[in-house]
């Protein structure tokens, strides 16, 4: 009998503290979907949460009205761009580092490696300044590819290509493979939660980056910036229209990550290749 | 036999061939820039007309500069506090929904549920968690007010647009948003701690929460530090939310060190100032990284 009320106190305590749990991590979430329904000027007279007036317009003015396709469009092309290229990039790389021994090897990777502690903000002005000359403002170029070459990529791809077996490199030389084919049709297929887990990362972080797109791009904009820009002066704010984006952008995205979860969980423990 | 003998000779090459790519790109967009920001930071230049170079004029200035202190304050305030909450909250979240699920304390659905919905917030843009925030706590009439006023308390402030506030708020959704990320990590790691132990351990009569301490903790060592590793510097270079929802302000109470580098270099178009900015930031960041790689590593040094 004891045990039986032990274990309802217990789980009375574990649902509460899920129950506030959920409240906590929900209510932006449900704010900003509740006020995609609202008015703009109910926002500032009325004081009840939910709308008294339903309504569907931010969603219908969010897409007619503004740019808005044309910001996830262009959100998808950088941020896929950068994904595709930083992981074939990074991968080759990272199987250099780990399985062949050259002049410098140690050295090269510790510079990589030191680069993370440097902050990204030391690189705008040149950058700025360069991607000015050469035309690349305002291009997809300039969002992709400076941040292809990613020291946690190339680390990633290392520690875990590290554990794979050599026989499998050396008996498919001895059948002829050439190196590259090798890291095409061996080492890639191995790879993969490696690759799982940086295509979230790297998609990631480019999917919501702002300020490297606010200072490289003004009519090309990403959806971070677009969205950012309804907020704009206190006069003309539309919180609204503007919740109305974020909801529309938040389920796809949620969907995306939350199913590839797992692999960021593999990816990250750079587990050892069976066999 | 002719082809192997080539790829043979060839191989030597092959790890230069491999690695060139990143190293290019890395070397052109990443150290390159380096380099340059320090020339630039012994120039007084506005981007357009010619440049001086006024040697350590602009070092010079910055440590007479109070909004570059102001900035640096801020920065670290709020760094380090959200460091200070975030770390035991991820892990004390992190062991205590294992638990749950482990023990099956509620369904396998709710346990799931949550933990999904801890990784949903990193999938929003910054800014935009921070205009949510806006319209939760930021509004005359904002979500927080609203809950506030059904309790019996009259309250209408602005929680954002306030000096004093202002810098918590900040603290509050970037701490909102980003406990599910380093959550993922300590999760994984729980996942991947031997059993036996913690069955050795209860046979010799220990309980849960000595256990944590004592076994859990230790081995999740390297994974604590390099969530605090990594968030530290990341949180050091914010920059989003202060600037969408106060640029800086008000009276530049949310004034942090990335705000001041951008305003240099696009208002006041100080080119040269605000790379000696962004070189101080850098040796700053430097310096708290080696910091903590000391403590981190001095039992090793043992």
């Amino acid at each position: 009998m004891r045990e039986l009320i032990k274990n309802i106190i217990i789980k009375f305590f574990v649902y509460l503290f899920l129950l506030v749990l959920v409240i906590v991590i929900l209510t932006p979430f449900l704010t900003m979907i509740v006020t995609s329904f609202k008015t703009e000027n109910v926002l500032y007279t009325e004081k009840s949460f939910f709308p008294k007036s339903f309504t569907l317009d931010n969603y219908i003015k969010l897409i007619k009205n503004t740019d808005f396709l044309k910001w996830i469009k262009n959100s998808l092309i950088v941020a896929s761009g950068r994904t595709i290229l930083s992981i074939f990039i990074c991968t080759l790389a990272g199987f250099g580092f780990a399985k062949y021994s050259f002049r410098g090897k140690n050295t090269l990777f510790l510079i990589v490696l030191l680069s993370v502690t440097i902050p990204s903000a030391v690189t705008i002005i040149p950058m700025f300044i360069w991607m000015s000359k050469i035309n690349w403002i305002d291009t997809y170029k300039v969002l992709i590819i400076p941040a292809v070459a990613n020291a946690f990529g190339i680390y990633l791809s290392r520690q875990y290509i590290l554990g794979i077996d050599d026989e499998i490199m050396d008996s498919a030389r001895i059948d002829g493979c050439s190196e590259f084919k090798i890291y095409y049709r061996i080492i890639l297929p191995l790879i993969k939660p490696v690759i799982g887990a940086l295509a979230i990362f790297i998609f990631l972080s480019a999917w919501t980056e702002y300020l490297w797109p606010l200072i490289m791009v003004s009519k090309l904009q990403t959806y971070p910036i677009g969205l950012s820009t309804l907020y704009g002066d206190i006069f003309e704010r539309q919180l609204t229209l503007l919740m109305a984006g974020a909801s529309l952008v938040v389920i796809p995205s949620a969907l995306i990550f939350l199913s590839m979860q797992k692999q960021f969980v593999a990816g990250l423990t750079s587990g050892s290749v069976k066999g | 036999m002719i082809k192997k003998y080539k790829n043979y000779y060839f191989k030597n090459w092959y790890p230069y061939f491999f690695i060139s790519p990143f190293f290019i790109l890395f070397t052109i967009f990443w150290i390159g820039p380096i380099i340059v920001s320090f020339y630039y930071s012994f120039l007084q230049w506005d981007g357009i007309s010619k440049a001086v170079f006024i040697g350590f004029d602009n070092y010079k200035g910055l440590f007479s500069d109070p909004l570059f202190y102001k900035a640096i304050k801020n920065t670290f305030i709020l760094t380090f506090s959200y460091e200070i909450i975030l770390i035991p909250t991820v892990i004390i979240l992190s062991v205590l929904l294992a638990n749950i699920a482990e023990r099956n304390l509620a369904g396998k659905f709710i346990s799931n549920f949550i933990r999904s919905s801890f990784f949903v917030p990193i999938t929003m843009a910054m800014v935009i968690v921070a205009i949510i925030f806006d319209l939760v706590l930021g509004q005359r009439y904002g979500t927080l007010n609203i809950l506030l006023n059904s309790l019996g308390i009259t309250s209408n402030i602005d929680w954002i647009h306030n000096p004093n506030t202002a810098m918590w708020v900040i603290l509050l959704l970037r701490l909102w948003r980003n406990t599910g990320y380093y959550m993922i990590f300590v999760y994984a790691g729980l996942k991947s701690l031997p059993k036996d132990v913690y069955e050795a351990a209860k046979v010799d009569g220990a309980n849960s929460l000595g256990a944590f301490f004592k076994i859990t903790l230790p081995l999740l060592k390297n994974i604590i530090m390099f969530i605090i590793f990594m968030s530290l510097i990341w949180q050091f270079q914010l920059f989003d939310e202060p600037w969408v929802l106060t640029g800086g302000g008000p009276n530049n109470a949310t004034l942090v060190i990335l705000i001041y580098l951008y305003k240099n270099i696009i208002e006041y178009s100080r080119i040269g100032y605000g790379s000696a900015i962004s070189y101080v930031f850098t040796l700053i960041l430097i310096l708290i990284a080696i910091l903590q790689l000391r403590v981190f590593f001095r039992e090793k040094v043992k």
